[in-house]
């Protein structure tokens, strides 16, 4: 089978569900969004490429293999949460750099949560996408 | 500790020895500077609100074991060089005994009950590792776990009485227990005795766990002759004597450790007649002397806490000593078996010095040191509540130790040379010879000169566990009462070496007719443990996916009817007119789809309904001003749904499962669940709690965490921990999908 109207359609849906991720993923400290959510809309995505294309063509695709990228999500957050304590602060607490104002984005806040949130996104597309890719590939 | 030794040519393992040494020559130091009044502190904050912290204190008690621990330390890294220099995991070696002599070092200097816990169960650990070196052999391995499980529930039931001890006196610090007054007279004392006990007398194998012992005799010897003789087995020893001036007074704590300790020192004594292995003989022997020591402490008068001590100092010299010599012979000989050894005086001659010297100290002959510590050991028995009972066992034990001593010095050199395993024997190596000679000539030596010792340690060491015996040791106290008394066993001894032909011939029969021991009794207990824990997982966790849902929601459910239970005051509250007809519709659709969804015939329409029951929610969530919740759930669904297609083909086509009264029992049990959640979400609606969570979360959420989405900033800053859990587990669970799947993959591809 040769799905020819999904595959040109998620060509650019996919690439859609993609940049909302990290819009979402950017709005998440003010408005609904957040790493979990983006997450789950890029292993979305994915999938939508991978029901296209295939599991061969997608996995051959990625950057990074799923697991390793889960792995990297966990320590990243872990080393989001240990970067207060070098400024001798309890474990945890948000370290933040200051307000400054980016041209046409506007105000921006950026600090440790951030960090953190980018460590969860990476760990549910991680588990999700590997989880799925390992049900497909088993036929 | 590993790159070093590997780093290490061959021929220089020895000079791993530098690190105990050099801990050694700095405790030497300290001689002069620690004396009965002053000690040495030091103290850093670790974990203030546990109150643990690192606190350590070395005064004259910590320092006499931290002499023994690296003095014994460094002659035990010299022999393992000849010992072991040609195993393959010598790097490994090393890196152990390392670790559990620095713990070691660590439990003695410890001012911390907490702080000393932590390194009593690194020893029990490097133990288990190191009794388990050999790993191919089945016996080391099966030795070594049941030293660590007799070992470790002692150190858990001394961790509850260390809670209990702290609670009541409300310091951790050792050295601040002994101030709190009226401790001896409250109710709990008894009670803490008997714990701390529990993990003294497991770690230093008293009776009734004293099997555990001569099973760790499958340690390669070096380990035997450092753990199982000189230090860790005395650090029960230590506890009851750092502890002696807390009990002080305590019938319970004095009558047990009395009566464990002089049970143990003849059942052991005697026990070693049964064995032909010189280890074997050599670890009953060390338990008979671990008894005396706790018979000592029991005692707990001024002389014989000071006795128990020189006992201690004596018994590791020439316990050392025998271990690394019956290693040797080992080593040479290719065996252990005293009935095969003799005549080796003429090939070792070196090793039979050094065997003499210690065993003759273990025998308790002038002019060694042993002679002086069994001295004192009977003078204390004369002078206790029981001097009859307590003597009388003293002589018998001290004289069967003394023949076991010969068992293990004499017979194996004299004689005629026997044919042996290893045909070409001959002298020990002198990385193998150092320790035994310089150990027993220290025996002779503090043995002839009983003050050297005892002004610069032994004195400040009885005085620190709360002994204030003022007169110094001596050689030759003129003729008393104790010194028949040692005259007796040593007749005893000399008399039973005589006859060791008859009496090992009588043992042989004695231990055919009985089959009775200690370990038989600790491996059927494990056994049946272990079934029932067969047993008990067969019944909860039987693989059928079914069960375990049943099982997880039957406990939520338990928990939701005491809740309901207890909140029996609160009307139901129900009223339908904030209902209005889109959320009609929308329940309309829901009962619809479930109802499809159990009752459709196919997997995939059942499906289809389950997503609809997905969706409503998502549009529940967003009607009650969740979009968060609600995003979530139309990914999870769809996420979800893709998923399923990917495995439909691979199900099998839906059947009915079980009979229709497994059904009709499916559905009372579905309908109670509803039931009672329905009802506990009514009563939901009257309870009012004082002020919810969630209005502090909202109010802090943007002055403290500069976030205006609350649910997120919970997420990643508030219970940014509990993320970090989940998204571990996320991880995990990862991992293992991959594993199964992969698994079963490769098992199709093998096929």
């Amino acid at each position: 089978m040769n799905p020819v109207l999904l595959q040109l359609t998620s060509g650019y849906l996919s690439k859609i569900l993609y940049l909302l991720a990290i819009l979402f993923f950017l709005k998440g400290h003010n408005s609904p969004g957040g790493g979990f959510i983006a997450g789950l809309m890029v292993t979305s995505a994915v999938m939508l490429d991978m029901l296209a294309f295939g599991v061969v063509k997608v996995k051959k695709s990625m950057i990074l293999a799923p697991l390793k990228m889960a792995a990297c999500g966990v320590v990243l957050a872990m080393f989001a949460s240990l970067i207060p304590v070098f400024y001798g602060q309890p474990f945890f607490t948000g370290v933040w750099v200051p307000e400054f104002t980016v041209p046409l984005l506007g105000k921006m806040h950026i600090g440790t949560p951030l960090l953190f949130d980018l460590g969860v996104f990476m760990t549910v597309i991680g588990f999700a996408v590997s989880v799925i890719f390992d049900l497909e590939s088993t036929e | 500790m590993p790159f070093i030794v590997r780093g290490l040519a061959k021929r220089f393992y020895w000079l791993t020895a530098v690190f105990p040494g050099t801990l050694f020559l700095f405790f030497l130091s300290k001689i002069t500077s620690v004396t009965k009044k002053n000690v040495i502190t030091e103290n850093s904050i670790w974990y203030e609100s546990l109150g643990v912290n690192l606190q350590f204190r070395l005064d004259g008690l910590s320092l006499l074991f931290c002499l023994l621990i690296t003095g014994i330390g460094t002659l035990i890294f010299i022999y393992a060089h000849g010992y072991l220099g040609k195993h393959s995991l010598i790097d490994r070696f090393y890196t152990l005994i390392s670790i559990f002599m620095t713990a070691m070092l660590g439990l003695v200097l410890a001012d911390n009950l907490l702080l000393m816990f932590v390194f009593w169960e690194i020893t029990t650990i490097t133990s288990y590792l190191l009794v388990g070196f050999n790993h191919d052999s089945e016996t080391a391995r099966k030795s070594a776990l049941q030293a660590l499980i007799v070992t470790g529930i002692g150190g858990l039931i001394m961790l509850a009485g260390f809670l209990v001890l702290g609670s009541v006196t409300g310091t951790f610090t050792i050295s601040e227990l002994h101030f709190h007054e009226n401790f001896i007279d409250s109710k709990k004392a008894t009670v803490i005795a008997l714990l701390v006990i529990g993990g003294c007398f497991t770690k230093s194998a008293q009776f009734p766990f004293h099997f555990w012992l001569p099973n760790a005799m499958a340690a390669p010897t070096p380990v035997s002759a450092y753990l199982h003789s000189a230090t860790m087995v005395k650090a029960g020893i230590y506890l009851m004597y750092r502890l002696n001036s807390l009990f002080d007074g305590n019938a319970m704590w004095h009558n047990s450790l009395i009566f464990a300790g002089a049970i143990t020192m003849v059942f052991a004594a005697g026990s070693g007649l049964f064995y032909r292995d010189l280890k074997k003989i050599l670890a009953y022997s060390t338990l008979s002397v671990l008894g005396m020591l706790t018979m000592l402490a029991g005692i707990g008068t001024d002389l014989s806490i000071k006795a128990g001590l020189g006992l201690l100092i004596a018994h590791a010299f020439y316990k050392a000593t025998l271990f690394m010599i019956a290693g040797s012979i080992d080593h040479e000989t290719g065996t252990r078996d005293t009935v095969i050894l003799s005549g080796l005086r003429k090939v070792m001659p070196w090793t039979f010095g050094a065997a003499l010297l210690a065993g003759l100290s273990q025998a308790g002959i002038p002019p060694f040191f042993g002679f002086v510590g069994k001295e004192y050991l009977l003078k204390s028995n004369l002078y206790s509540e029981l001097p009859v009972v307590l003597s009388s066992l003293t002589v018998l034990s001290g004289g069967l130790i003394a023949l076991l001593a010969f068992t293990v010095c004499i017979h194996p050199f004299f004689g005629e040379l026997k044919k042996t395993p290893s045909h070409h024997v001959h002298e020990a190596p002198p990385t193998m010879l150092i320790g035994p000679l310089i150990l027993s000539v220290c025996g002779l030596v503090f043995g002839l000169l009983p003050f050297l010792p005892d002004t610069h340690i032994i004195e400040k060491a009885a005085f620190h566990s709360g002994s204030n015996y003022s007169k110094p040791f001596k050689l030759w106290e003129g003729f008393n009462a104790a010194l028949l008394l040692s005259a007796i066993s040593i007749l005893i001894a000399v008399t039973g070496y005589k006859f060791r032909v008859k009496v090992w011939q009588f043992a042989d029969r004695m231990a055919t007719k009985s089959d009775f021991r200690f370990d038989n009794l600790f491996s059927i207990s494990l056994n049946a443990f272990i079934k029932f824990c067969k047993w008990q997982t067969k019944i909860v966790q039987n693989g059928s996916l079914k069960t375990y849902m049943v099982i997880s929601i039957t406990g939520f459910l338990i928990i939701l009817s005491i809740t309901l239970f207890n909140l029996e005051n609160i009307p139901y509250q129900f009223n339908l007119e904030s209902v209005g007809p889109a959320e009609i519709l929308l329940f309309t659709i829901l009962i619809c789809a479930a109802i499809l969804a159990i009752f459709s015939s196919s997997l995939m329409s059942s499906l289809v309904a389950l997503g609809i029951i997905g969706f409503g929610l998502a549009v529940i969530y967003t009607m009650f001003g969740a979009p968060d919740l609600a995003i979530t759930q139309i990914m999870v669904e769809t996420l979800t749904a893709v998923m399923f297609m990917a495995v439909i083909y691979k199900l099998p086509p839906l059947k009915k499962y079980g009979s229709k009264r497994t059904t009709y029992m499916d559905l009372i049990f579905s309908l109670v669940c509803g039931l009672i959640v329905t009802l506990l979400i009514l009563k939901a609606q009257g309870l009012k709690i004082s002020s919810p969570v969630s209005e502090t979360m909202v109010n802090l959420s943007y002055t403290e965490a500069k976030g205006k989405n609350v649910v997120n900033v919970i997420l990643v800053d508030f219970r940014a921990l509990d993320t970090l859990g989940e998204i571990t587990v996320l991880l995990t669970a990862a991992i293992g999908a991959g594993i199964l799947l992969r698994k079963s993959r490769r098992k199709k591809e093998r096929k």
